[in-house]
């Protein structure tokens, strides 16, 4: 993705391409964890 | 008079027998196309002390988490997802303690999609606000449940896949009757 295309956001109807800081906390978001294998 | 849960067509409906019902639509939110988050604005009000969120028929680009998130907070979410693995009836978790968003709220898959059901206590009353709900994906399913340890009143709420972008599906936003 370079700069000049970030991830879209949606807030009701409204679609639009993320601001500058709110695509700075997307990319600092924490990376959740995959369904992993069962712990018995 | 109809009397619920028996009621007569073409026989008027009392305000005493319509102020029984249970749970109101508060309303319905369409997802869009490749979005990396949803606010629904609106939602919690001094209408209702708790709610029912429901999030399905949507796809996604990625298998994974769905996070739930109260307004702008993004500090003090606390929460546990316990699933069992239905090939081998494992029991796994996962968890998130004081985290920036309530994470397997729901989750979703390639195959059936977006799952997100949960129930959410006093969002716009300033307490602390509890949730609980059912997580399902194609090979697993559990219970989720946290809690939000800031005492705030908030009448949005965002859903943000942990992974990829979300397209299509419609949320829904239910009040439970305060009696």
């Amino acid at each position: 993705m370079d700069n000049n295309t970030k991830p879209l956001i949606q807030i009701d109807d409204l679609v639009r391409e993320m601001t500058d800081d709110e695509y700075a906390e997307y990319l600092a978001r924490p990376v959740t964890p995959p369904l992993g294998a069962a712990n018995e | 008079m109809p009397t619920p849960p028996d009621f007569t067509a073409y026989t008027p409906l009392a305000a005493s027998t319509l102020n029984k019902v249970g749970m109101w639509l508060v309303k319905t939110q369409t997802v869009g196309s490749g979005v990396s988050s949803v606010t629904v604005t609106g939602a919690f009000s001094a209408d209702y002390d708790n709610y029912r969120i429901i999030y399905a028929n949507g796809t996604s680009s990625n298998t994974g988490s769905l996070n739930l998130r109260l307004g702008a907070a993004t500090t003090n979410y606390s929460n546990s997802t316990v699933y069992t693995v239905f090939a081998t009836g494992g029991v796994a978790s996962t968890f998130n303690n004081g985290g920036s968003s309530f994470v397997y709220a729901g989750a979703t898959d390639a195959t059936n999609g977006t799952f997100l059901t949960v129930d959410l206590f006093s969002p716009f009353l300033t307490r602390n606000t509890g949730y609980g709900g059912s997580f399902i994906v194609t090979d697993v399913a559990g219970h989720t449940g946290g809690i939000h340890k800031t005492a705030a009143s908030y009448t949005d709420f965002t859903i943000i896949p942990g992974a990829g972008t979300l397209t299509g599906g419609t949320i829904f936003v239910y009040g439970y009757n305060n009696g």
